[in-house]
């Protein structure tokens, strides 16, 4: 059935390509040429003297070209007067020899660092070692290698000082990527950018209904193909200056792939992969008691010790309330409708009657005689949770055309992915279509186009956060252990006897899980084109003008809907229309010219920007509902219905320049400027930067030895801006959006709780950077170490008032905050052996520390977030993201104190962790011996709270396995003895804790002491891992039409291999609530990371 | 150059780019859908589960909750205390604005002027020596509101009250539809800033005797110039309708089980046989199924065991009509007008009527309003209502007709120490004291954005709740 859905599709595509791909065909044919004589040779590595397979060797000037075979030896027809031929292979420098027969070619080694070119701002391609800043890059293989859906998961781990988050498991959900750690308050979001043209990578989110769950619809650049991307750059620092006030958090510059022949021909490269999703890693949860209230033994001799039940009650008659005695005592459970009205049965908790034990209670499942729900075993159900996810199935499949000659080149692909959840009835489809194009029209003009064309479609998204909208608030964090998810899912569509409403384990608070997975449901369908189109003038050498236009349009449609909730019994849906439109363009001159010794590479450009936006939602209010249930219309809608509608327009110019001098190859200085102005915020500004790049080993060529083989020095001094967005610099009566705008049909307005300022600046980053870049022991192993302070002032805050001033906010530039970080690659050849066993080894390793120098004036704490009574802080003196929150109190030596209660004594406003990571490593290694070759790599955090929702709930609730070890529930603990054992625990007169209490009230404590749910982040993941065939040459030639062939098997998130030991409840660290700023340190009811084993398959033809 | 003449052309349009398309600027918005939106979103809030049932109703020792009662035994959420100081103050900045836009003296002016000191009472009440003649002052650089004392605020109140039903002119400016609250009715706003006046008056009369008194004779010894709520139809009640549903029954719609009369609200009604008991509260479910013969038993409010909920009542249809988005949100009362007038004359002021006459007519007023007839009025009066001239009898039937305003009924418990039955939560979460809370702590935000101010305040908090009685509260022994 999987298959012929996407045959169908892809059909479906074919058919609307068909034009376009006959057009570009026939462009194709017009590139190969005709032939006459041959000659033959033989390749060799100059290193090792050893016979080069698959080397290329082309005619120059034409497309006709042949690999090299087993022994190295190749065979060429020499077209008309032909003379010279091109020899390259991966890792060596490319040759020009003449042709002759029996020739031997011999070729050098590539000197990686000198010679490798890089993409910079604008899409520039420059040369590495020219550059003054550190700069990254990915390539495609690099990317792809693990068959990752999406193209941040695909970064994660392999560039420095680059932290990947995603938000959780689910079917398309965010990531956030931070460059450099935080330092905004605003947005720490790099800018996106695809062959020279910004497109916005920003997460759609909304909010579910009742304003705490979260509906996330994805990052922008989830729409991307990870399959047509040739290279990744990542601009960290002041590289970025020439982007001005959109790149203060770095860039992540995309290359797509461009046209490439295989031997003059055209190649057609197919992709395919499949793979299957599984849940990997949950908590551990207790199977000895169910739900209830004071259902163990411990309270049922407590009250029979105090008289409140008769002492002759038997466990059972105590679990169920069958005894007469105090009506206060209310322990127990017994099933009667799920609101409360039996015993406890509206307590979504698992501290009731102990399981397993030969118990007989009515629960919400058990017969109901004559009116009455009969009593049935009371066990336990030890894979309720797991079973509720089931495996999820990717597959994707993109097949890509190209060519190339001298007058141009095309590639054409199609791209389709589907991705069916871990979690049930969630899903998503992707869809790409990429053209790309180059043609050079005379000497003097040439063109470049792209188009890409990408379809996102999910039939259903879950809602996350903590929201009755999201399953898991329900099976994570408030359940009852005794349930039996497969009865469940079983009966999801039935109706529950007593109340009317649908069948589920409790009728208050929640609903059936699949119920609300298969009815209450959130389809979210996006297209969006991202097109780019240049052309160039070059009337000379060393001049040439572009004219660049890029366009990034998108539509999305979001379908929420709610047949029954116990929130919102009546139902209620929302349509929501998003759409936003970029244009940019460009006005550029290159001037690239020698002056003897000296090279002078300038560039002069203007941009103009403008973007619209614009949002609109309509459906029913939650508390109305709607008349027929199910029917989502708007004529169904009781009373007043719901709508907003919300628009955006920013527009901004700018000029910029930069010129590099260079001498002799040795030593490059390079200045940036640019000037913005922006609609946005009333001044312009300008920002200027330098840099130096110096190479001792080509200044002192002895310095150059078998050990140091080469030495690059850097430095550089830039400033960058970040604008604001529009509409912040007058003051606007806003309108009631979470319910009716208009109150007895009159309209209602109120002044918005931050007060505008008509006088912001942009903020202004300043980064000093300087580095090394070295290889040794004849360019076995490279090394680049920066280390950068970043100053990041004049931000634009919303600094939190006291409300007493009629306004929660003010809008104002102030604050400052350093980030000082060093960031390291090191990559080794450890076994380089052409012809076998290759070990090639890449560590990146960042850290990076913030420190927030001052706030506004008398201010010294800035709320970046705050959930639950636990604040995420940029307090002055401290990093970037402090979490505070209600702890314990401590004694002089760090004791903690225990109260009265036998519960910690606690302290408000207490610090109580920080976000910010210690460090961040990820190690990747590469194996190859032949035509096997064999990678994985590993991702490293050290540290980094943050406050765990999901812990806090689930200790309560009492569902994980440590509320109910050893004997605790059935005996007590004494803090600090059974329980916090990594604690002293002393009275208030300084001597050990002997107080015993019930496990409950200890664990209940986790809800009010928050210190108790401040997780450290840190882990060790196994990240990918492949396993790539590449067959041999031998075996692909005989089949006429295949170049290449490669089978891998592949696997993302394999492990988690260790997390920190105060991660009780066993969170991934990743989990994060969203991918914006204030998502950072918190996390609730996430999707379990999800490992995902396949196949990958990878063709040229 | 071409560049030069492409900039200066392209950002001369930047100012409209940059105006919001979705959004009204202060000129544009009429004083009148500000009016409604302060007069919906205070009643919305002030009267929802967080700032009413959940804590104010509970200390007042009405309501219990059934479960998840943290409130309810002071295990409060820091958050909410502020979302409730937000609430209070969001709502009086905009009638601020309101105030700034219109004409001083001009109908539209008074009744902002009103309404803001109405919320400003519930302010002090709730938290005491608050920011009032610094606060709301942003736009001119005020960002640390100094605080005032309780004995500047509520004269003050009582002036800014006083000049404001003066200037209601009935033939003045119309105050057009958003008035959602008294239908642009400017002799019920008369009625209702006279009726504040005195709810404001008795609420400072052991401490500030001589405005206390003054107000009283001067509004009850001319009875044309200053109206006063005199009959249920002159009732301040914010009537919902569908388009926001009731904020009691919109909670109980989706939690059915979660809230009851308390053991003292039943007891006291029950005891005194008052016709109001079947109004405030419902027969328990088991007394409905047949189980237990207790038609009527209330929780005692403030345990944080779970309650056995078949075996309590719940809170009467006309106060939460589950189901229904209709009903009201009580901002003051014509009989709690004359409970005041009850208690001014118990003083011994000239309040034009006798200490009993005012009591009796609040109660036929109260018992009234709950549907009660003219023989209950007469049976209660002569029997479990009989005036007996005592402040306890006095309060506690003042503290029985503001049922579903929790505040209010807070508050006359801290000015009286009545009822005396209304205990401290037996599972406080705090030990070591012999009250229900005094007070609010100051939300976290003025602790940490307006330290140098709250802090000499807060000082004299004990664990958020004691330690600091308001200025009006008199009661001794307490801590």
């Amino acid at each position: 059935m999987q298959i012929k859905k996407i045959n169908k599709q892809n059909v479906k595509f074919m058919r609307k390509l068909t034009f376009l791909l006959t057009c570009l065909f026939l462009v194709g044919v017009g590139l190969v040429n005709a032939q006459s004589k041959s000659v033959s040779g033989k390749v060799f590595s100059a290193d090792d003297g050893q016979p080069i397979i698959g080397a290329t060797v082309l005619v120059k000037g034409t497309t006709v070209g042949t690999i090299t075979d087993a022994d190295g030896s190749f065979r060429i027809s020499l077209p008309g007067n032909a003379k010279n031929l091109i020899v390259s292979y991966i890792g060596q420098k490319t040759a020009e020899v003449e042709a002759q027969n029996n020739m031997v070619v011999k070729l050098l080694s590539e000197d990686k660092l000198i010679d490798e070119v890089i993409v910079t701002a604008l899409g520039i391609s420059r040369e590495k070692k020219s550059l003054g800043y550190a700069v990254q890059d990915v390539k495609s293989d690099a990317l792809n290698q693990a068959s990752q859906l999406n193209v941040a998961n695909a970064l994660q781990g392999k560039v420095s000082g680059v932290q990947i988050t995603q938000a959780g498991g689910a079917v398309g959900a965010s990531q956030r990527i931070l460059i450099r750690g935080n330092s905004s308050f605003n947005s720490n979001d790099p800018l996106i950018v695809i062959d020279g043209v910004p497109m916005d990578g920003s997460a759609g989110s909304q909010y579910g209904s009742d304003g705490k769950g979260i509906l996330d619809t994805g990052s922008g650049l989830n729409d991307i193909n990870p399959n047509d991307i040739e290279n990744i750059s990542v601009l960290k620092g002041g590289s970025a200056a020439l982007y001005g006030m959109r790149a203060g958090n770095g860039v992540i510059l995309i290359t797509t792939k461009k046209g490439k022949t295989s031997n003059g021909k055209m190649r057609i490269n197919y992709d395919g992969s499949y793979t299957v999703d599984n849940v990997y890693h949950l908590p551990n949860y207790q199977n000895k008691y169910g739900q209830g209230y004071q259902g163990s033994e411990y309270y049922y001799n407590a009250y029979k010790n105090s008289g409140a039940v008769p002492t002759g009650t038997s466990y059972q008659d105590y679990a169920t309330g069958n005894y007469t005695g105090s009506s206060d005592v209310g322990a127990g459970y017994k099933y009667v409708d799920g609101t409360g009205s039996g015993f406890n049965d509206g307590d979504d908790e698992s501290w009731g009657p102990r399981l397993n034990i030969g118990l007989k209670i009515p629960q919400y499942n058990s017969p109901i005689v004559n009116g009455v729900r009969q009593a049935t075993d009371w066990v336990s159900h030890p894979n309720n949770i797991k079973d509720f996810f089931q495996t999820g199935l990717s597959q994707s499949h993109d097949i890509a055309f190209s060519n190339s000659s001298d007058n141009g080149s095309y590639r054409a692909s199609i791209g389709y992915r589907d991705q069916k959840g871990t979690v049930p009835n969630t899903d998503q489809e992707r869809y790409n279509i990429a053209l790309t194009g180059m043609y050079n029209f005379n000497k003097y003009i040439s063109s470049d186009f792209s188009l890409n064309y990408n379809k996102v479609k999910s039939d259903n998204l879950m809602s996350t956060g903590y929201s009755s909208s999201n399953p898991l608030q329900s099976i994570f964090q408030w359940f009852g252990r005794q349930v039996d998810m497969k009865d469940l899912k079983a009966n999801y569509t039935a109706t529950d006897p007593v109340t009317g409403n649908p069948y589920n384990w409790i009728q208050s608070f929640h609903v059936n899980p699949y119920y609300n997975l298969y009815n209450n449901t959130n389809s979210y369908d996006r297209d969006r084109v991202i097109s780019k189109g240049s052309i160039f003038f070059k009337p000379t050498d060393w001049l040439k003008f572009e004219a660049r236009a890029g366009y990034d349009f998108y539509v999305d449609k979001t379908f929420q809907k709610t047949l029954y909730s116990t929130d919102d019994p009546k139902g209620w849906f929302r349509q929501t229309l998003e759409d936003r439109h970029e244009l940019n363009t460009d006005f550029i001159a290159y001037f690239d010219k020698k002056f003897g010794d000296f090279s002078v590479n300038a560039l002069a450009g203007a941009n103009y920007r403008d973007m619209t936006w614009s949002n609109s939602a309509e459906g029913a209010t939650e508390s109305n509902g709607l008349t027929i249930a199910g029917l989502y219309t708007m004529a169904n809608v009781v009373g007043s219905p719901y709508t907003n509608m919300s628009h955006s327009h920013i527009r901004s110019n700018s000029v910029y320049g930069n010129a590099t001098v260079g001498y002799a190859g040795q030593v490059y200085l390079e200045a940036s400027a640019r000037n913005d102005w922006s609609s946005t915020i009333n001044n312009s500004f300008f920002y200027p930067s330098a840099s130096l790049s110096w190479i001792p080993t080509e200044t002192f060529k002895t310095l150059k030895s078998d050990v140091l083989s080469y030495l690059k020095i850097r430095g550089n001094i830039a400033q960058v801006g970040n604008a604001t967005t529009a509409y912040r610099t007058g003051i606007y009566y806003v309108s009631p959006t979470t319910t009716s705008a208009s109150i007895n049909g009159v309209s209602q307005f109120e002044l918005p709780t931050t007060l505008a300022n008509a006088n912001l600046r942009p903020e202004s980053i300043n980064t000093k950077e300087i580095g090394i870049e070295a290889a040794f022991l004849k360019n076995r192993i490279h090394l680049d170490l920066a280390y950068y302070n970043k100053t990041t002032s004049d931000q634009i805050m919303t600094v939190e008032v006291p409300t007493s001033t009629g306004y929660r906010y003010s809008l104002i530039n102030a604050g400052k905050v350093t980030n000082k970080g060093l960031e390291l690659t090191l990559s080794a050849d450890i076994v380089k052996n052409t012809n076998g066993f290759n070990w090639t080894s890449t560590l990146n390793w960042s850290k990076d520390k913030s420190k927030v120098v001052s706030l506004a004036d008398g201010l010294d704490t800035y709320t970046i977030n705050s959930d639950w009574s636990v604040y995420n802080y940029a307090k002055v003196g401290e990093s970037w993201g402090t979490l505070y929150g209600t702890g314990f109190k401590t004694d002089a030596q760090g004791r903690v104190i225990i109260g009265s209660n036998g519960l910690p004594v606690t302290v408000a406003n207490k610090k109580i962790g920080n976000v910010t990571p210690d460090w961040l490593a990820g190690w990747s290694n590469e194996f190859s011996y032949k035509n096997l070759s064999f990678g994985f790599l590993l991702d490293f955090r050290k540290g980094g709270d943050f406050f765990s929702e999901t812990q806090m709930f689930t200790t309560y609730t009492g569902l994980l396995d440590y509320t109910a070890a050893g004997t605790i529930r059935e005996t007590g603990v004494v803090v600090g003895k059974d329980v916090l054992t990594n604690k002293v625990a002393v009275l208030a007169d300084g001597t050990a804790n002997t107080k015993t209490i019930s496990a409950d009230k200890w664990f209940y404590s986790y809800y009010s002491n928050k210190e108790l749910d401040i997780v450290d982040g840190s882990y060790l993941k196994l990240r990918e891992i492949h396993l790539t065939y590449t067959f041999p040459k031998s075996i692909i030639s005989r089949t006429k039409f295949i170049e290449d062939a490669k089978i891998s098997l592949v696997s993302s998130n394999v492990a988690i291999l260790w997390l920190s030991g105060n991660n009780q409840a066993k969170i991934d660290p990743e989990s994060s609530m969203g991918s914006g700023n204030t998502s950072v340190g918190f996390e609730s009811n996430s999707v379990p990371p999800t490992r995902s084993v396949g196949v990958k398959i990878n063709l040229t033809f | 150059m071409a560049i030069v003449l492409m900039i200066s052309s392209c950002t001369s349009s930047f100012d409209q780019v940059n105006t919001d398309p979705d959004n009204p600027s202060a000129k544009l918005v009429p004083t009148t859908n500000i009016l409604a939106y302060c007069l919906r979103y205070s009643a919305d809030n002030m009267f929802d589960s967080w700032f009413d049932l959940n804590e104010s109703d509970g200390f007042s020792g009405q309501i219990a909750k059934w479960m998840y009662n943290d409130e309810g035994y002071y295990s409060f959420r820091p958050t909410v205390n502020t979302q409730s100081w937000n609430v209070c103050y969001y709502t009086v900045s905009n009638l601020q604005s309101i105030i700034n836009k219109s004409t001083e003296g001009s109908n539209m002016w008074a009744v902002a002027t009103i309404y803001q000191c109405q919320i400003f009472q519930v302010i002090s009440d709730r938290w005491g020596n608050v920011p009032y003649s610094d606060a709301l002052k942003l736009g001119s650089g005020v960002t640390k509101p100094a605080y005032d004392k309780q004995s500047f605020i509520y004269p003050d109140l009582l002036k800014r009250l006083k000049a404001a039903v003066k200037a209601l002119d009935v033939s003045g400016d119309k105050l057009g539809n958003g008035d959602v609250l008294l239908n642009g009715d400017i002799t019920a706003w008369k009625k209702y800033g006279n009726s504040l006046r005195l709810r404001i008056a008795a609420r400072i009369a052991n401490v500030d005797p001589s405005d206390a008194k003054s107000t009283f004779e001067e509004i009850l010894g001319d009875a044309t110039t200053y109206p006063i709520l005199a009959s249920n139809d002159d009732n301040v009640f914010f009537q919902w309708n569908k388009e926001y549903p009731e904020p009691y029954a919109d909670y109980f719609l989706t939690r059915p089980n979660e809230y009851g009369v308390s053991k003292l609200m039943i007891e006291t009604l029950a005891g005194a046989n008052d016709p109001r008991l079947s109004v405030y509260a419902k027969p328990t479910v088991n007394y409905t199924n047949g189980v237990s013969t207790t038609e009527y038993a209330g929780y005692q409010n403030g345990l944080e065991a779970a309650a056995n909920v078949a075996a309590y009542s719940g809170i009467g249809t006309r106060f939460m009509a589950v189901g229904s988005l209709t009903g009201f949100s009580p901002w003051l009362r014509s009989s709690e007008t004359y409970f005041a007038i009850s208690y001014a004359a118990s003083k011994g002021w000239s309040v034009g009527t006798t200490q009993q006459a005012a009591y009796e007519k609040a109660v036929t007023l109260s018992i009234g309003e709950n549907g009660g007839s003219a023989s209950d009025v007469s049976t209660f009066l002569a029997s479990g209502g009989k005036y007996d001239g005592t402040q306890a009898q006095l309060f506690t039937q003042w503290w029985i007709s503001v049922f579903k305003n929790g505040m209010e009924a807070w508050s006359l418990f801290r000015m009286s120490g009545y009822p005396s039955g209304n205990i401290i939560a037996p599972d406080s979460y705090y030990p070591n004291h012999n009250t229900p809370p005094m007070c609010y702590g100051y939300p976290d935000t003025e602790r940490n954005l307006n330290t140098a101010n709250c802090s000499v305040e807060a000082a004299a908090e004990v664990d958020y709740f004691w330690g600091k009685q308001m200025w009006w509260d008199k009661r001794t022994g307490l801590k």
